[in-house]
């Protein structure tokens, strides 16, 4: 089938080449230039190109210390919000896809649920529930009697020793106005001074939160998608392989993880190209916090909204644009592995 | 008979096990709700549900004495008409790339892989100025409102759309468009009359996804809209918690189940549907 006029086709294709040139390709390239000027709040009429300099502060600077800390945790979170999503995703649907399990149907659509929830809501939500003195999970902490048992334990020790230590040294030293004071041990455990977890306030919990969060909103997905590839595996292969003898482990390891193998890793990869840049997840909980001294760049802060906070916080243009051409690289390198495992280039 | 006693016993644990997992999940959703139906002034009264205490006052201020409506109002504005202009310009698309051959098809279609890979962050800086350049172009007609958001969404979701609604056109067969071309339609009639009526399903999983992405968006619309009258939900009921979660949690609460449940109710009806749709696409990549 071609058409008798050559321009023919080009016709049909035209609306969506204009669009995407001017709102994808041309915005990019743009940014792209951006990132090799000083273009900034202090240089924003008349800004130049400046070579590499913008790179060079990231790599070669104190900046650094900021692009690794915030490098390694967009790895970690990325890597953990997957590993956690596809563990219990399989997990859940390995018992729904057992045979004779009655009630799947019930269970799947209530376990679907946290995906059926617009994300920004999601988390905006969590970022209450987890408040640390309003919130609604301390308070359910607070209310369960051997929580509340434990809370007063620690703290009482806790006051005890440090009330001992300083009337120690106040009877040592004979002036306690001299700043020797001992320590608050709860930060030890990493609790405020109520004895409660400070879930979005202090790093390690804001961290761990974070990705509770994300897994809460993730699952389900993992779930689906493996439980589709799980049902598409031919049944006869189990059959088969139990008239032979097979244990339950055995078929486990030597006919479903080969066959979810090849359709799962293409998600996998996907799934953590998009958590390295899951703006939301982080940004609508945290807002990159809890801050850091000496940088823009919070503890729960990863590569994009760092990114956010330099171009429309603190209007580094340049340098968010030169941060957004590294991220642009990392994970463009990683869809390359994909579409290569995926065959997409095939076509 | 132990054989049957231990299986017995092993779905037992499995309910148990099941019933816990939904339990877990579903109830920061059973707190919002019961948050959502609190008085304004009794925020945090414990764990404890009086429920003579419950009332709708809180979705009553919202929708009287808030902007809530107007936010919603928004972004059904900028989803619906982004996600039906994106349609119309990728099915015609995704039907060239998948029916006709012609030159540069394999560098547009790679060119069309290759404008995903983009991180949406990365064009924000220089979007921000292309916005501003229309803004002075249009008299302010596209610019950093509604209009401007309509733009950059049409135009974001057109690559991976077209991808899959190629995909699709791909798996149809050729022997419809064949016979009809040969009885003397154009090409144009055999598109709009014969292929277009089959592709309903995947116009209505991609307009579906494309729809719910652009509601979900926070990112760009926090760049791009600068007037709280053009707020969407995601920007506006952002800045209406601002941080201050003791003071307007119960309103939040109620937003919040308004905000998600049109959504919740699409996906949850067409769950199979979607759920399949999206599965099948994404396993076969």
């Amino acid at each position: 089938m071609t058409a008798k006029n050559k321009l023919y086709p080009y016709l049909y294709i035209l609306p969506a080449i204009v669009f995407v040139t001017l709102i994808t390709l041309f915005p990019n390239v743009y940014s792209l230039y951006l990132a090799f000027t000083n273009y900034s709040l202090y240089h924003f009429q008349h800004f130049q190109f400046i070579g590499l300099k913008n790179f060079q502060e990231i790599l070669f600077s104190a900046e650094l210390n900021t692009f690794f800390r915030v490098f390694i945790w967009t790895l970690l979170w990325a890597f953990f919000s997957v590993a956690l999503q596809f563990v219990a995703g399989l997990v859940l649907a390995l018992i729904l896809n057992r045979k004779g399990l009655k009630g799947t149907n019930f269970y799947r659509t209530f376990l679907i649920v946290p995906w059926a929830v617009p994300s920004f809501i999601t988390v905006l939500m969590w970022a209450g529930l987890l408040n640390t003195d309003y919130g609604q999970i301390n308070q359910a902490l607070m209310s369960f009697p051997p929580i509340l048992f434990v809370i007063k334990m620690i703290i009482g020790v806790n006051n005890f020793f440090v009330h001992m230590i300083n009337w120690l040294l106040n009877a040592l030293f004979n002036h306690g106005a001299t700043g020797v004071q001992a320590k608050n041990y709860l930060d030890y455990l990493m609790l405020n001074s109520k004895g409660i977890v400070p879930w979005l306030d202090e790093s390690p919990w804001a961290k761990i939160s974070v990705l509770v969060v994300n897994l809460w909103l993730g699952f389900p997905y993992m779930m689906s998608i493996s439980l589709g590839s799980l049902q598409s595996i031919p049944s006869d292969l189990y059959e088969a392989s139990s008239l032979d003898g097979a244990s339950k482990i055995q078929q486990f390891r030597k006919i479903t993880v080969p066959m979810l193998r090849s359709s799962i890793l293409p998600v996998l990869i996907t799934s953590f190209a998009f958590n390295f840049n899951n703006f939301v997840g982080i940004y609508l909980l945290t807002a990159g916090g809890p801050a850091q001294s000496g940088s823009v760049a919070g503890a729960t802060d990863i590569l994009v909204s760092y990114t956010y906070k330099l171009a429309f916080t603190s209007c580094q243009f340049g340098l968010a644009c030169a941060y957004a051409v590294l991220i642009f690289l990392l994970i463009g390198s990683l869809s390359m592995v994909n579409f290569k495992l995926t065959g997409a280039f095939n076509d | 008979m132990n054989r049957k006693l231990a299986d017995t016993a092993l779905q037992i644990v499995i309910h148990v096990f099941l019933i816990i997992t939904v339990i877990a999940v579903l109830s920061p959703v059973y707190w919002i709700v019961i948050a959502s139906l609190r008085e304004v002034g009794n925020l945090f009264s414990g764990q404890s549900v009086n429920w003579k205490d419950l009332s709708l006052a809180n979705y009553v201020m919202l929708l009287t004495r808030s902007d809530f409506l107007l936010w919603i109002k928004n972004s059904f504005i900028v989803c619906s008409i982004s996600t039906i202009i994106c349609l119309c310009f990728t099915c015609t698309a995704g039907y060239a790339f998948s029916r006709f051959s012609f030159k540069g098809k394999k560098n547009g279609l790679m060119f069309m892989i290759i404008i995903q890979m983009f991180p949406s962050m990365m064009a924000m800086v220089a979007l921000y100025n292309l916005l501003n350049i229309f803004d002075r172009f249009t008299g302010g007609l596209i610019g950093f409102n509604l209009a401007g958001l309509i733009l950059i969404y049409t135009g974001g979701n057109i690559p991976f759309n077209m991808w899959l609604i190629k995909g699709y056109i791909d798996s149809l067969p050729k022997e419809l468009e064949e016979s009809a071309y040969i009885d003397g339609a154009t090409r144009w009639q055999t598109f709009y009359q014969i292929v277009l009526p089959l592709m309903g399903p995947i116009l209505a999983v991609v307009g579906i996804f494309t729809f719910i992405g652009a509601y979900n968006d926070f990112l760009i619309p926090s760049i791009v809209l600068q007037d709280s009258s053009q707020y969407t939900l995601a920007v506006g009921l952002r800045s209406f918690i601002g941080g201050k979660f003791s003071v307007s949690w119960t309103q939040f609460a109620a937003a919040s189940v308004m905000g998600a449940l049109p959504i919740l109710v699409v996906f949850m009806g067409l769950q199979r549907f979607l759920v399949e749709g999206l599965t099948k696409g994404a396993v076969k990549g």
